[in-house]
């Protein structure tokens, strides 16, 4: 394990590139938060978000080829998704409602992203076209966030859920609807993301001693296992 | 230490006799190395030099006035301005604004924690403010992010539609990362679900 940032400040939602040569994240070091892209080997970063006091940008999730950038941003005055270049370049608005629409995931070949919005009254997750259209719902339940699109072969979505004071990690199978679920009540368990082969889930666990740990389960609900032990350790993201 | 013996009235008596004789001899002494001062002769004006008049008589004294009033109290527009930023937002002059579960609504008390600080923010034009949102621990990490962005939002919102100006708040979402109070009880929760309010320059 090595850290990669060094900041003082508050650095949350890592996701790294496919490649494994960069990793965006949530950035507080200017005093708000603001998508900054950390560039491992090379010894650089940048922020292509263009944050500033009044415009903030966090959640960032790479595309599956590691060109684009779908992140949250309030510079409409509501919480909207956009998507860019890694560059900053091809800035564009995905979505406008005055709801919040957050936790972006890309479906494997880069054609939609899934998003969590809270436009029916409670936080629910959505799948889009990369385009703005063909917006549809996927989940059905009291609260539901932080989708992650499993890589084919398999089409699916796994989310965390709420199922009693905490959460638990499902998963729906985007051809039948039809829903599974993998963890089962133990301390809370939240921000899952898909293994690059589609076999495995990282999340996030209060069970044990309460503190968040790293876990890996198998998208069949086996092979439970533990990543990391001290400290909290949460927001898991893979490289390709 | 040596202990002295008691004084007989006989030895203090030729003591005091000594004394006496030898201040007297010293007086007569003294009086005759120093004569009498003489009065110094005061020079004649030059001719139409203004003839030195007496002073007039100084006037009767007035009868004696009242003592001030005591200063009044420092008012409020002083209250902060010999403080520091940390010492300000320790005295927490601006007031929480809290929220429902998973609600960015700004209810009556809402509003009326903001209308007490924008007559604060009124009384100390040169300070700026960042409304930080918060959230419980009861929802996600990233949709949290959100919610306490919409709160901060909210809460910016009305106070510049009370008259704030737009330069002067700035606004950022912690989520749930900071809470007030870690603990996992409803009263925690209702502490957490808060726009909180930092000056951050005066």
């Amino acid at each position: 394990m090595r850290r990669v940032t060094v900041s003082r400040s508050l650095n949350i939602t890592p996701a790294l590139a496919p490649n494994g040569r960069s990793l965006a994240y949530t950035s507080y070091r200017s005093g708000f938060p603001d998508v900054v892209i950390s560039y491992i080997y090379e010894g650089r970063m940048d922020a292509p978000g263009g944050g500033t006091t009044r415009i903030h940008n966090w959640l960032p999730a790479f595309s599956p080829d590691g060109g684009q950038i779908a992140f949250n941003s309030n510079r409409d005055g509501n919480i909207e998704l956009y998507v860019m270049n890694v560059d900053g370049s091809g800035l564009r608005r995905l979505t406008n409602h005055p709801s919040i629409d957050t936790s972006p995931t890309w479906s494997p070949l880069g054609h939609q992203l899934a998003f969590t919005s809270d436009r029916s009254g409670s936080p629910q997750v959505y799948v889009v076209d990369v385009d703005g259209t063909g917006l549809r719902r996927i989940t059905f339940e009291s609260y539901c966030d932080r989708p992650t699109w499993s890589p084919a072969p398999y089409n699916e979505i796994a989310y965390a859920s709420r199922t009693g004071p905490g959460f638990d990690i499902k998963i729906v199978d985007l051809a039948t609807n039809e829903v599974r679920q993998v963890t089962f009540g133990l301390g809370t368990n939240e921000s899952p993301s898909f293994s690059p082969n589609g076999r495995h889930l990282a999340f996030s666990s209060s069970r044990g001693s309460g503190n968040k740990q790293i876990w890996l389960i198998g998208r069949d609900g086996r092979g439970l296992t533990r990543i990391t032990s001290t400290g909290n350790n949460e927001m898991p993201s893979w490289s390709r | 230490m040596k202990r002295r013996g008691p004084l007989t009235w006989h030895s203090l008596w030729s003591s005091r006799l000594l004394l006496g004789t030898v201040f007297f001899s010293f007086f007569i002494w003294s009086c005759a190395r120093n004569p009498a001062p003489v009065e110094p002769e005061v020079p004649m004006p030059p001719p139409g030099a203004e003839p030195i008049t007496p002073p007039p008589p100084s006037p009767p004294p007035l009868p004696e006035e009242p003592p001030p009033p005591p200063p009044p109290p420092p008012v409020p527009e002083d209250e902060f301005s010999s403080r520091s930023l940390e010492e300000i937002n320790s005295a927490s002059p601006l007031e929480p604004v809290f929220f429902e579960y998973d609600s960015s609504e700004l209810d009556g008390l809402a509003r009326d924690a903001i209308q007490a600080n924008v007559d604060v923010l009124g009384r100390y034009a040169s300070w700026l403010v960042t409304v930080e949102g918060h959230c419980d621990e009861r929802g996600t990490p990233e949709y949290n992010l959100g919610l306490g962005e919409r709160r901060a939002l909210a809460v910016r919102d009305h106070l510049v539609s009370l008259g704030l100006a737009n330069d002067r708040v700035r606004t950022v979402s912690y989520g749930k990362e900071f809470p007030f109070d870690p603990s996992s009880t409803p009263e925690a929760w209702a502490t957490n679900r808060r726009a909180h309010f930092v000056v951050t320059a005066r």
